[in-house]
């Protein structure tokens, strides 16, 4: 209990099934504490499981969770330290963006009444309008509202800007982290706009098929695969006995990604004239959600059935 | 155990609301939007008060007599129905709602059955308070009677109190339990409950009649009066909002 980065939330042998879906698949993770982490992976991947079955608003099949190093389900000291930013938030009938921001006071204790009003500002939400009158992006900016005023020690935001136009998103990142500076606290963003987060990323979590496929730092996420380019025939010499994540070719030049390359290795490949590029967070996940998939034979069938569902 | 930046430490920056304020807070949510909690039960009840003045009133100005048989008015049912419809709806919507502000379970079932008994509280005193209305105005001089129906509005205050009160948090509980199982098992669990109500109806039925007990039944109502009856109801309400709130333990707040 000495150690400073004690994780926030702790997993182990977490599964969780729907019927004969398996969404997650023996699942251990462990967030540390006052950092922004990216939970990324495909569509019905199992993003959204893990993060309801965390903060209990969903039950595991198996496993152990631990948040703020308790379990979290129906424990009140856990969950009204946490805000969880859904896509799919449903609200009561009736309701307005103000009876959402009049409520959320009650249930956030660290609540900024003046952070909120200021957010309304910034993404010009009417907040007199019926919510099932809004649009997409409105509806999406009622949660990013709510999820930033609220200052929850544990943030998460899952695919919270759905219908956010550029601007908006831009918005929402600036004041994130612009709040996360003065108030740090531990923040899980999801989404599938690995680029536009990519920055703004300290932890990296990858999840596919309901397995976490990497769990590391994203600095070092972004040096664990590199791009070799050259001939062809210098890149097949070099990539012998690599493991290749994505190759592509051109006339007689080849494009290779390979797995992460230590010094002695860059030199070898730089004597031998090949070229390294650094390869980007979203490249790099699609390369390696790729690759599980074709090695585990996940069948299309399952992984569609599970993308409809979420 | 230098606790000091573990996260335990950093998470006790925030206070917990004691069980009380977050139980309050759940109840104060079902009151954020005032018109489907309180607007909207009173528009209906306006609405069933005017139909029955309009027909009143045309009764009395054909026929210029004194109006008979008001007093076993059922109209005021429409609102026990209502009410006990609202709850699913405000179950099912509210629950998610809540859930999505990391209430957890218990607080979100208890919050809610204060906020009900709190609108069942203000919806009995009114209720009793225009039966003694239409009592002290001669049923607004036609003997006409829609909250001092036999059933409730008669009697000492203490019955008609204690009847509406009951009968409202016993339609409340059945759809809190219909709500919690809605909840949790959708649709699916809905049908499995209609079920298991008409079989134990029928059961009833079918037991009353192979014993030729009908005219105990009847006569059972007859002398436990309103008053009786809904004394009995009152196991039925709390093993609902019981079992109601065991259901709703264990029901998921998916998207």
């Amino acid at each position: 209990m000495t150690d400073t980065a004690t994780p926030v939330v702790e997993v182990s042998g977490l599964t969780k099934r729907f019927g004969d879906v398996v969404a997650l698949d023996d699942v251990n993770l462990s967030v540390r504490p006052g950092a922004i982490t990216g939970l990324l992976g495909r569509n019905g991947a199992g993003k959204t499981t893990l993060m309801q079955t965390i903060t209990g608003q969903d039950f595991a099949n198996s496993g152990e969770i631990r948040v703020f190093g308790e379990h979290p389900v129906e424990n009140a000291k856990v969950l009204s330290r946490i805000s969880f930013i859904k896509e799919g938030q449903k609200y009561p009938d009736e309701f307005k963006p103000k009876h959402v921001f009049a409520c959320a006071p009650w249930f956030y204790e660290n609540w900024d009444a003046d952070f909120a009003a200021q957010l309304i500002d910034d993404f010009q939400l009417p907040v007199n309008r019926r919510i099932k009158k809004l649009s997409r992006g409105q509806l999406s900016a009622v949660g990013v509202i709510v999820g930033l005023a609220a200052r929850a020690p544990l943030t998460f935001f899952d695919e919270p800007y759905l219908g956010l136009d550029a601007v908006a998103r831009q918005i929402f990142y600036d004041r994130l982290l612009a709040d996360y500076g003065e108030h740090p606290r531990t923040i899980i963003l999801s989404t599938h706009l690995i680029d536009e987060v990519a920055n703004m990323l300290e932890h990296v979590v990858v999840i596919d098929n309901g397995r976490i496929i990497m769990d590391e730092s994203a600095e070092s996420a972004r040096e664990s695969a590199t791009t070799v380019v050259g001939p062809r025939s210098a890149i097949d010499a070099f990539v012998a006995g690599r493991r290749v994540l994505h190759r592509e070719g051109l006339g007689g030049l080849a494009s290779v990604t390979v797995e992460r390359l230590d010094a002695d290795e860059r030199r070898e490949a730089l004597d031998a004239g090949l070229e390294l590029a650094p390869v980007s967070l979203q490249q790099l996940i699609v390369r390696t959600t790729n690759s599980t998939t074709a090695e585990f034979g996940a069948s299309d069938s399952a992984s569609t059935e599970k993308g409809s569902r979420s | 155990m230098t606790a000091i930046s573990t996260p335990a430490a950093l998470a006790d920056t925030v206070a917990v609301p004691s069980a009380t304020q977050r139980v309050w807070n759940v109840a104060r949510l079902h009151f954020a939007n005032r018109f489907s909690m309180i607007a909207l039960p009173w528009i209906i009840i306006g609405f069933v008060y005017l139909v029955n003045l309009v027909i009143w009133v045309s009764i009395f100005a054909s026929t210029h007599e004194q109006l008979t048989g008001t007093e076993w008015s059922g109209a005021t049912m429409y609102i026990f129905v209502y009410f006990g419809i609202a709850a699913v709806q405000a179950m099912n919507l509210t629950f998610r709602f809540a859930m999505g502000m990391s209430a957890t379970r218990r607080d979100y079932y208890l919050g809610t059955v204060v906020a009900f008994a709190l609108q069942g509280l203000l919806f009995t005193a009114v209720y009793t308070l225009l039966s003694y209305i239409e009592d002290w105005t001669q049923g607004y001089g036609m003997n006409a009677h829609m909250f001092s129906n036999v059933y409730m509005g008669s009697g000492p205050l203490w019955e008609r109190v204690f009847t509406t009160f009951g009968a409202f948090m016993f339609c409340f509980a059945l759809g809190a339990l219909a709500g919690s199982v809605f909840v949790r098992w959708r649709a699916t669990g809905l049908y499995a409950l209609g079920g298991v109500v008409a079989l134990l109806t029928v059961g009833f039925i079918a037991v009353s009649t192979l014993t030729d007990s009908w005219p105990a039944v009847g006569g059972w109502f007859v002398e436990m009066r309103t008053v009786g009856v809904v004394a009995w109801l009152l196991i039925p309400m709390l093993v609902s909002a019981v079992i109601g709130y065991f259901v709703l333990r264990k029901a998921p707040s998916r998207t």
